[in-house]
């Protein structure tokens, strides 16, 4: 078995143009036009990356045009972003160029508050049911006889 | 999160390799060498190529020096070509000096070529 390590690698006298999926852990330095879904994503120096990434945590201190949506971006002080950014967290380092459409992501937090308040109306629920079998319950027998 | 690799977040790196749990489909094209471990629906052009024993690629492969240890199912134009026992080869195969170990899987056809790629 060949073993690479974890890492994949786009090296700087690469391009690539497609799709790539399940790529764990990918380092980029060349010129990608690509939509990419990985864990962790790292766009070199000389790295030009075109078109969309969904990830986990984008290291970025290259060239990136597209949609992105990652859970922490850190766009370091060579980045240049633009196009759309939708993130849970995000770093900047001095002299990042963000030129684009920016968007902290709620979604997570709403539905993680979500569940308390069903429960407490499902507790309500219960024993409002529960009132009302104690109440019909010495009824019924009256009616049956 | 980000404290681990803080001090060289990006050393520029030549060598392109693409991990084995990796899917593609497209076009790569790379003008240094390129190790491949996963799979690939889609062209190749490198300079020194090598697929490794996890690799799965179908299509076409242009390179000057290719070894091959996967799977590959397509066209291959190169001008060194070594398969190694592992080796799994489908499909036309056009080159200078083929090289074919011990065990390998080849169902293919070959054509003697004098062209030089890049």
């Amino acid at each position: 078995m060949d073993k690479l390590g974890s890492k994949t690698i786009i090296g700087a006298g690469a391009s690539f143009n497609g799709k790539i999926i399940n790529a764990r852990v990918i380092e980029i330095n060349g010129k990608m036009n690509a939509d990419l879904t990985a864990d962790k994503v790292t766009i070199g120096e000389v790295g030009h990356f075109d078109g969309a990434i969904r990830a986990d945590l984008v290291v970025v201190s290259g060239h990136y045009e597209g949609k992105m949506q990652a859970g922490s971006v850190w766009a370091t002080a060579t980045a240049s972003i633009s196009g759309k950014l939708h993130y849970e967290t995000l770093q900047m380092d001095r002299g990042a160029a963000l030129n684009c459409h920016v968007v902290h992501n709620w979604k997570a937090k709403n539905t993680a508050a979500a569940p308390s308040e069903n429960d407490d109306a499902d507790l309500l629920m219960q024993a409002t049911l529960d009132k009302a079998k104690n109440v019909a319950v010495p009824t019924s027998p009256e009616e049956g006889a | 999160m980000f404290g681990k690799n803080r001090d060289s977040p990006v050393a520029p790196q030549n060598l392109s390799q693409i991990n084995e749990d990796v899917r593609i489909r497209g076009t790569i094209t790379v003008s240094e060498p390129l190790v491949m471990a996963g799979q690939l629906d889609g062209d190749v052009n490198a300079d020194k190529l090598k697929f490794a024993s996890t690799a799965i690629i179908t299509g076409e492969i242009t390179a000057q020096s290719l070894t091959i240890d996967g799977r590959v199912l397509g066209s291959i134009v190169a001008d060194k070509v070594s398969l190694s026992a592992t080796a799994h080869f489908e499909g036309q195969l056009y080159c200078q000096d083929v090289a074919v170990d011990d065990g390998a899987y080849v169902n293919a056809k070959f054509t003697k070529e004098p062209v030089t790629n890049g």
